[in-house]
């Protein structure tokens, strides 16, 4: 008997102690039917799955403001949009209202011609010379905006830089004070 | 062909077929219902097939050597309770039944991949290039599994004492 032979013999020895195909027919109707329970729970499991991550990102995204002031508060990453002079108060107003939305954005503030010159007057009043030289009108009107760190600025930076009434925006401190 | 025909006709070739794939008569009877009731809930699409026999035999197959039974599959099937318990008559358990056992166990504690092409090449009588089609593989590969297989399965039988004497009863 060759080795073959011997596979062979025993293959066939193996297709003899086979289970009885009856008793596999008769069972075939519970096995379906937990099958298709488990299916069944796979697919409820399933979303379940996707609604509770929706929850979690909804959820997420209410909570977020809040922990990116607090992981932030101490860091001065700045954005300054300036208007052009003729820039109308809708504009303005638009642009403000677009910050408002911006995630990227932590806390932002006006400042009219006005408010920058007294702000300019007070950061330069040891050079009386300078300030002499700038007629109140000539500062524009800004939004100064606090933003996380450079790629929040940068976001904001070209969101906004050709907007109406925009005539320049810049970012500042960024570099120093972050990461 | 319905559902209900196919099972009443050909499942006990199924699960020879699983039986002789698996060497486990239990490791079989799992697979072949897993897979018949996979079958049936896609049963329409599996009539239209050319040969529906072929594709469950295919199915049985990556059932066996799925990730998922790799654990099952390593335990070694087919002791000698599995084959006792067999109707065969006690007269019937000479020399050659005895080697024929011990082949048997040799084959089961066989690595799956080369079981499964031992079992297609020898009980199916399948070429290498249907082997490697089912196994998803080279044909190379099936000829290297085939050849590991028979010298591990040489090497068993000549320490075995019963296979010693093997011309007994010719």
């Amino acid at each position: 008997m060759t080795i073959d032979d011997l596979i062979r013999a025993a293959l066939d020895r193996a297709a003899a102690v086979a289970p009885d195909p009856q008793r596999i027919h008769a069972n075939l109707a519970g096995r379906m039917r937990r099958f298709h329970r488990r299916r069944m729970l796979l697919a409820v499991a399933g979303g379940m799955a996707v609604v509770l991550a929706a929850a979690a990102g909804i959820l997420g995204w209410h909570l977020r403001p809040a922990e990116y002031t607090l992981a932030t508060r101490p860091i001065g990453c700045h954005v300054s949009i300036f208007f052009q002079p003729d820039a109308t108060p809708e504009q303005i107003q638009g642009s403000g209202a677009g910050l408002a939305r911006m995630p990227e954005v932590i806390q932002f503030a006006y400042e009219s011609k006005n408010q920058a010159y007294e702000n300019f007057k007070e950061m330069f009043k040891d050079a009386p010379d300078l300030v002499a030289s700038v007629h109140p009108d000539t500062l524009p009107s800004a939004y100064r905006i606090t933003v996380r760190d450079l790629a929040a600025a940068r976001i904001v930076i070209a969101r906004f830089q050709s907007s109406p009434g925009v005539s320049d925006v810049v970012e500042h401190d960024c570099r120093l004070r972050t990461r | 062909m319905t559902f209900d025909e196919y099972v009443g006709h050909r499942l006990g070739a199924l699960v020879r077929y699983a039986s002789v794939v698996t060497c486990d008569p239990y490791l079989a009877e799992d697979i072949v219902q897993e897979v018949l009731v996979r079958a049936q809930s896609r049963w329409t699409k599996v009539a239209k097939l050319d040969q529906p026999e072929a594709y469950l035999k295919r199915m049985v197959l990556n059932e066996f050597l799925s990730w998922r039974r790799r654990r099952s599959a390593r335990v070694i099937p087919l002791g000698h309770a599995a084959l006792d318990a067999s109707a065969e008559p006690a007269a019937d358990r000479t020399g050659e039944f005895d080697q024929r056992d011990e082949m048997l166990r040799r084959i089961a504690a066989l690595p799956p991949k080369q079981r499964a092409a031992i079992a297609l090449r020898y009980y199916d009588g399948l070429s290498d290039p249907e082997i490697a089609d089912l196994l998803g593989c080279a044909p190379a590969t099936v000829r290297s599994h085939c050849a590991r297989a028979l010298n591990a399965l040489r090497a068993a039988m000549a320490l075995t004492p019963t296979a010693s004497v093997p011309e007994e009863r010719g």
